[in-house]
């Protein structure tokens, strides 16, 4: 572990803040309550985390290093989600959303991170 | 018992199914009878969020309410055990944003009672290109094709002519301070102008970005020219028709050389009423038009009395010229916009946009007598002759063309078997203003 200070309790989705989560290496992502996905300056996947490997049905190692919003989650790519990525520099909203987790449409809070000083965009999904 | 490899295959199996309903470019759900979506891939959701009021995709029927109300009936309705519901269909979604999709196709088949399956696509940027194409292809085929001159006009919002120029004073002779705040009914015949066509351009111009027609229309002075007209709606960044612009092409010349090959594929070469396709053709146009503006449809069935015994005894060529007298003595008594054609040997069809029943039978009663006074003479003989006619209008159980061609059928054979040489009426029964 870090020296970085988590809250005692459970963090939550819209609590951690994004310094924190940037500092969490892959296994301590795995043991947060959401999921979590990463994507470098190209919009590439390089953090997945298993919750949200288990939402998806879709295993790390096969989404790592693909484009999110086209070649896996082509169901974020709208204004929504990749345009605010697009539009708004510094951006740290939770949003409504339905997400489709193996073919069942899904109510889920996502929270949008985008932020000068982290050079990784985050998207935390809470079912 | 499954074993380790087998279930290695199968979780890799899984995951590229869901990999791939994932990266689906449609939407596709499975819904039961009353919409509820059941299993949905990521676009489903894609294509409906912006729909939704709120982030809650739980039935397609719902979701479509405001702007397809019918689907639920259209599914319920269907009597098959299974096929294809309707492909394709074009829904208009309501836009009150411009980041909403504007118009979503959709498709649904049915599986079995309990399953549905239904296809979505946002096709906005495809219609909003179709549009293009077609206004460029109406633009380039008006600049490119003989023209005697055109006039330019705009209409507001809801058709009245609020710009005025020249090129309109030349063509139509008509003053700008005679024309501003009027409609496009102004350059119609009086008969057109009460059959509503002008109208019917600007709904076909809001719906579908454009319309294009043709006609006779009036100059100022009473002259007439054949016109063709192109309206297109003006639309703001939204969707919004905030107005159209017009123009009417002096194309009389242009129709001189081309109205005779129309002539041959429309008419039937005897009589020189519609012929048989032609006359559905523009009967499918009436129905729509009856559909669209509420009023009053009828249809006469007409049909020449003896006209076997016509032939038998003096030949077929005195056969063909009764045909002849009978179908230009009905043209005589028809207005410019009421349709005749032939629909068999002797047989002959009219349709009667805007006249109910009475006035159908009215109109009737004039051929009936026109024919009657008609003579054919030749050598030696003096050949006069009758006809019966059968009168329908739509409403009611007759809710087509076809079947009111086939109710004023059954009329006509009622004046057949009343004594010939008679306007008969669809029998109480099925008569629509009656029937339940």
């Amino acid at each position: 572990m870090q020296a970085v200070a988590l809250p005692i309790d459970q963090p939550t989705l819209a609590g951690i803040p994004a310094e924190a989560l940037d500092a969490m290496d892959a296994a301590a992502l795995d043991t947060l309550p959401f999921g979590v996905i990463g994507l470098d300056a190209a919009g590439l996947v390089d953090v997945y985390s298993a919750v949200e490997a288990r939402y998806a049905g879709l295993k790390p190692e096969t989404v790592m290093g693909r484009h999110f919003f086209t070649a896996v989650a082509p169901c974020m790519n709208n204004a929504l989600v990749a345009g605010r990525f697009d539009g708004e520099p510094e951006l740290d909203v939770v949003i409504d959303y339905v997400l489709t987790f193996r073919m069942r449409p899904t109510r889920v809070a996502v929270r949008l991170i985008q932020n000068p000083d982290v050079p990784r965009r985050y998207i935390l999904i809470q079912r | 018992m499954i074993s380790a490899d087998e279930l290695v295959a199968l979780q890799a199996e899984n995951e590229s199914l869901l990999e791939f309903l994932y990266l689906c470019p449609v939407g596709l759900m499975q819904i039961d009878g009353t919409g509820r979506i059941e299993l949905a891939n990521p676009l489903s959701a894609q294509v409906l969020l912006p729909i939704a009021k709120t982030p809650v995709i739980e039935n397609l029927f719902e979701l479509l309410e405001a702007s397809a109300p019918d689907l639920r009936n259209l599914v319920a309705g269907f009597a098959e055990s299974r096929g294809t519901i309707f492909e394709n269909r074009r829904i208009v979604v309501d836009q009150t944003d411009a980041m909403r999709p504007h118009v979503l196709a959709c498709s649904v088949i049915k599986i079995d009672d309990a399953r549905f399956m239904a296809v979505v696509s946002d096709i906005s940027a495809q219609v909003a290109q179709e549009r293009r194409l077609k206004q460029a292809d109406a633009w380039f085929s008006a600049i490119m094709t003989g023209v005697n001159d055109f006039a330019l006009l705009s209409l507001d919002a809801t058709g009245r002519i609020n710009g005025w120029n020249e090129s309109a004073v030349r063509q139509t002779g008509f003053a700008e301070r005679e024309v501003m705040g009027r409609t496009l009914n102004l350059f119609y015949e009086p008969e057109d102008a009460v059959e509503g066509r002008a109208l019917e351009q600007i709904e076909h111009a809001r719906r579908d970005g454009w319309h294009i027609d043709e006609g006779w229309r009036r100059r100022r002075d009473g002259t007439r020219f054949w016109c063709q007209s192109l309206v297109s709606a003006l639309e703001e960044e939204r969707g919004d028709v905030i107005g159209f612009s017009v123009v009417l092409r002096d194309v009389t010349e242009s129709k001189v050389s081309g109205d005779e090959l129309r002539r041959l594929l429309v008419t039937d070469h005897l009589t020189g009423v519609a012929n048989r396709a032609r006359f559905f053709e523009l009967g499918e146009a009436e129905e729509a038009r009856w559909r669209r503006f509420n009023r009053p449809l009828s249809a006469l069935m007409l049909d020449a009395d003896h006209f076997k015994r016509i032939n038998d005894t003096h030949g077929h060529a005195v056969g063909d010229t009764v045909l002849k007298k009978l179908a230009a003595a009905c043209q005589n008594v028809l207005r410019t916009t009421d349709v005749i054609g032939r629909l068999g040997g002797e047989e002959f069809g009219v349709l009667l946009p805007g006249l109910d029943l009475d006035a159908a039978q009215t109109v009737g009663e004039r051929l009936r007598s026109a024919v009657e006074r008609l003579h054919v003479r030749g050598e030696g003989f003096d050949v006069t002759f009758t006809v019966s006619v059968g009168c329908a209008s739509m409403g009611g159980p007759v809710d087509n063309v076809g079947k009111l061609l086939q109710a004023a059928d059954h009329a006509l054979y009622a004046a057949k078997r009343g004594g010939r040489n008679r306007v008969a009426l669809p029998a109480p029964a099925a008569k629509p203003n009656e029937a339940a």
